[in-house]
């Protein structure tokens, strides 16, 4: 059975390619466009790791994380922070959010794999 | 596979170009005063995106203005920057340059020079802190760990030993908080093994008796021992996301013996790489990924689209010879009728698959009228509606110069000089209004100004000066305004040398004619003037009434059809020798005779033996067009005219008839609206 990764992101050619990393990596991956809907399907189908960006319309990544540490089902799934952002306020906003970790976009796919093994069983 | 990141990375310039339209309506809406949060968020979402995009696929020219571009842009969401008036116009001309990075990248072209305005970005954020500081999302960058990991600097100083180095030893005991969120400690631990690393010790004396522990509390500590030459990056790499709380020690049992090595070089490869195994060596996973990617999107060869639509469109021809060879009820023997609405459907997804919101066009007209309003010193306000309309992609790649001319033309010709307008007591800011809407079967795209209409006098002085019309000639107000559109009017050497590059009136009307539309022209002195281009909803097939004329076969759209009515001895008179009209309960109508139009011979002449057509159009209102008769109603696929004949007023088209023989479509619009002034503007043309 492999695994369920949710990625959360507003730009398609994002998730394409984030689906395009982990689907050849054996993931199974689904997709949500912001941090409502990221929430909605996680709560729908809770996943084995979030990926989610951090500047999104309707409902920000922060925003997300902080709704997913309130929500029991979601309390403990390892969520990671796939962002071109990397100043280290945001990252403590991040963390203090409750993120398990933070990637910097651009992405490199063994960087990613490696990100993921550490979070996600 | 490259096709697959071909395919993702031509979404991404889509992205790119509604990211760019977007922030160009906010930066546009902020010039305009609003200071709403939430479009300041919007623009630097859109500028943030472009710059997420474009370091994925190693655009580093397109990443590095998009980040100069996101700093300002966040200092303005922040709060820390006010939105001023020089840096708004700064921010415009970022999102212009933007565009043209874009266009850049995607084109592969070199990357425009960017150095001014680059410059230019950073001063706004000199008060900031300075950009040595910050280097930028370089790609070597590729990931930040949450934790300030305790590395010893000793050993980052101490360079690597050519000989076996020291094993490092590691100790490291998580906190509550890293479990809370999600951090499991036995994958760090597993990861630290898959580098050749060790548990060699695991403390245990927090732990506290069984009824007493929390289930998700931190209570012990490891040491690990890994091999020297594993790089201290990937070990620190491993702990980077645990929580700082947390006691991570990474240290080298022994100080090495020195020795200048360097270190393991990163390879500033894009992600774009990494995802993509080389061409020469397919991978196994390349054949399971393929399918997954393209159930979500995929780009499509318009040449493919355009063979799918002539398909069907044969399809269509060959329903209709069925129908022709089949009596009703053999036609429902066959399941004909059934067989007639899944074509219908088949074609009208077909279309949608070409449909494009009509905003693509649109998107360049705001930066246009900024180098318009540089150019000749006016105001101009853009206020734009129904940018959602769906039109057909060639419209789209049609339309766009024609749209040009006409901003331009609007701005130079239109719009006054500010003194001028406030004289007149109007705003000194000029405004066009650019609009879009389908009407029934036609999109109706429409450029209007609030400046000085035109100007009949010039026009005309102009068109007799150019042999356009005689002299003495006798024109109405709609004829001068229709002597804008006639070739030849337009010159380079024509009154403003902004309106007069690139192309007149007269190309921007065949343009709209090779789509099947028309330019309608509409001017008040000292109120305005409106452009508007009608043009058909589908460019491939059309409901049609199959009409004859001497023997011969048209297709009358049916969309402008109301009614055919044969009329009675009497019912049609003539009070005038050129003009006919039908009386129809109670009301005239103006009469047409289409054999006359075209000047077919052998056509029925008494209108008691032919047929009345009655048609609409959005002009001239209800006319009534005398043919011989009506044959039937079908759908017609329209092919094109211009590729073989020139085009010719008040046919839009040809087709195939069921029985292979070829019929020629009737503009309605043409011989109905205009056609008066069209036919004197011929003359006075030729």
């Amino acid at each position: 059975m492999s695994r369920h990764i949710l990625t959360i992101d507003d730009s398609p050619s994002m998730r394409m390619l984030l689906k395009a990393s982990l689907t050849a990596q054996g993931f199974t991956v689904s997709s949500a466009d912001d941090g409502a809907q990221g929430l909605a399907a996680a709560k729908a189908a809770p996943p084995d790791l979030i990926i989610t960006d951090i500047n999104m319309p309707v409902m920000d990544g922060f925003e997300l994380i902080e709704a997913a540490r309130s929500d029991d089902a979601l309390r403990l799934l390892p969520i990671l922070v796939l962002s071109t952002e990397f100043s280290d306020d945001k990252k403590a906003r991040a963390r203090s959010a409750g993120a398990t970790g933070w990637i910097t976009k651009p992405f490199d796919a063994d960087k990613l794999a490696a990100a993921i093994r550490r979070v996600c069983p | 596979m490259s096709d697959d990141l071909d395919a993702i990375q031509a979404i991404f310039f889509e992205e790119c170009a509604e990211g760019l339209v977007a922030a160009e309506a906010g930066l546009s809406e902020l010039a305009e005063g609003s200071r709403d949060p939430e479009v300041i968020a919007a623009v630097f979402r859109a500028v943030h995106s472009i710059k997420g995009g474009s370091g994925a696929f190693g655009h580093d020219a397109l990443l590095g203005f998009s980040h100069r571009f996101e700093n300002v842009l966040d200092a303005l969401r922040a709060g820390r920057l006010e939105p001023s008036e020089p840096l708004l116009q700064l921010l415009l001309q970022s999102s212009d340059m933007l565009a043209d990075h874009v266009a850049a990248a995607r084109d592969g072209a070199a990357a425009p020079a960017d150095q001014t305005l680059a410059a230019q970005l950073d001063g706004w954020l000199d008060a900031e802190p300075p950009l040595a500081a910050d280097p930028g999302p370089t790609i070597e960058e590729d990931e930040f760990g949450f934790a300030p990991v305790a590395v010893s600097l000793d050993d980052l100083d101490a360079a690597p030993s050519l000989d076996v180095p020291a094993p490092w030893q590691i100790r490291f005991r998580p906190s509550a908080a890293a479990l809370a969120n999600g951090g499991e400690a036995l994958l760090l631990l597993r990861e630290v093994e898959r580098l050749g690393g060790e548990v060699i010790a695991c403390d245990t004396t927090a732990l506290p008796p069984l009824e007493e522990m929390d289930p998700e509390g931190a209570y012990m500590l490891w040491t690990l021992s890994v091999p020297g030459e594993v790089a201290e990056e990937d070990l620190s790499d491993c702990f980077d996301f645990v929580a700082p709380d947390s006691l991570i020690e990474i240290e080298r049992t022994d100080p090495p013996v020195t020795a200048d090595v360097p270190m393991p070089e990163q390879s500033p490869a894009s992600a774009l790489d990494r995802v993509a195994p080389s061409d020469a060596a397919p991978d196994a996973t390349t054949a399971e990924r393929r399918p997954i990617e393209r159930s979500e999107t995929i780009r499509v060869d318009l040449g493919k689209l355009d063979g799918l639509l002539n398909l069907v469109g044969e399809l269509v021809i060959r329903n209709s010879i069925l129908a022709d060879r089949l009596g009703p009820p053999e036609q429902e023997k066959v399941e004909l009728p059934q067989l007639s609405r899944l074509t219908r459907s088949i074609q009208d997804m077909v279309m949608s698959l070409r449909a494009q919101p009509i905003q693509q066009a649109f998107s360049r007209v705001p930066r246009l009228l900024r180098e318009l309003e540089s150019e000749t010193g006016k105001k101009v306000l853009l206020e734009v509606s129904g940018e959602g309309t769906e039109v057909d992609k060639r419209v789209i790649e049609r339309i766009g110069d024609p749209l040009t001319h006409m901003i331009r033309n609007a701005v130079d010709h239109g719009i006054e000089p500010a003194e001028q307008r406030l004289a007149a007591g109007k705003s000194a800011a000029g405004t066009i209004r650019l609009s879009a809407q389908q009407r029934g079967g036609r999109i109706v795209v429409r450029v209007e100004d609030d400046g000085g209409g035109i100007d009949r006098e010039a026009v005309r002085a102009r068109a007799i000066e150019r042999g356009l019309v005689a002299a003495d000639a006798i024109l109405s107000d709609e004829d001068i305004d229709q002597l804008i559109c006639a070739p030849g009017f337009s010159t380079a050497a024509s009154i403003s040398n902004i309106s007069g590059r690139g192309v007149g009136m007269d190309v921007v009307r065949s343009n709209i004619e090779g789509l099947g539309g028309r330019v309608e022209i509409a001017s008040e002195p000292g109120v305005g003037t409106s452009f508007t281009l009608v043009l058909p909803l589908t460019l491939a097939i059309l409901d049609g009434m199959v009409v004859r004329l001497g023997g011969q076969r048209f297709v009358l759209p049916l969309q402008s059809v109301i009614e055919s009515v044969r009329p009675e001895p009497g019912q049609v008179s003539a009070p005038t020798p050129d003009s006919e009209v039908m009386e129809l309960r109670g009301s005239y109508l103006p009469l047409r005779r289409l054999a006359d139009f075209f000047g077919i011979r052998g056509a029925e002449k008494r209108p008691e033996n032919g047929l009345v057509i009655v048609v609409e159009d959005d002009s001239a209102g209800q006319v009534g067009l005398f043919v011989d008769t009506v044959d039937d109603r079908r759908e017609v696929v329209i092919k094109s005219l211009d590729q073989n004949l020139h085009p010719i007023r008040g046919l839009g088209g040809a087709t195939v008839l069921g029985d292979g023989s070829i019929a020629l479509i009737l503009d309605v619009d043409a011989i109905v609206g205009t056609a008066p002034a069209v036919r004197q503007q011929r003359d006075l043309a030729a």
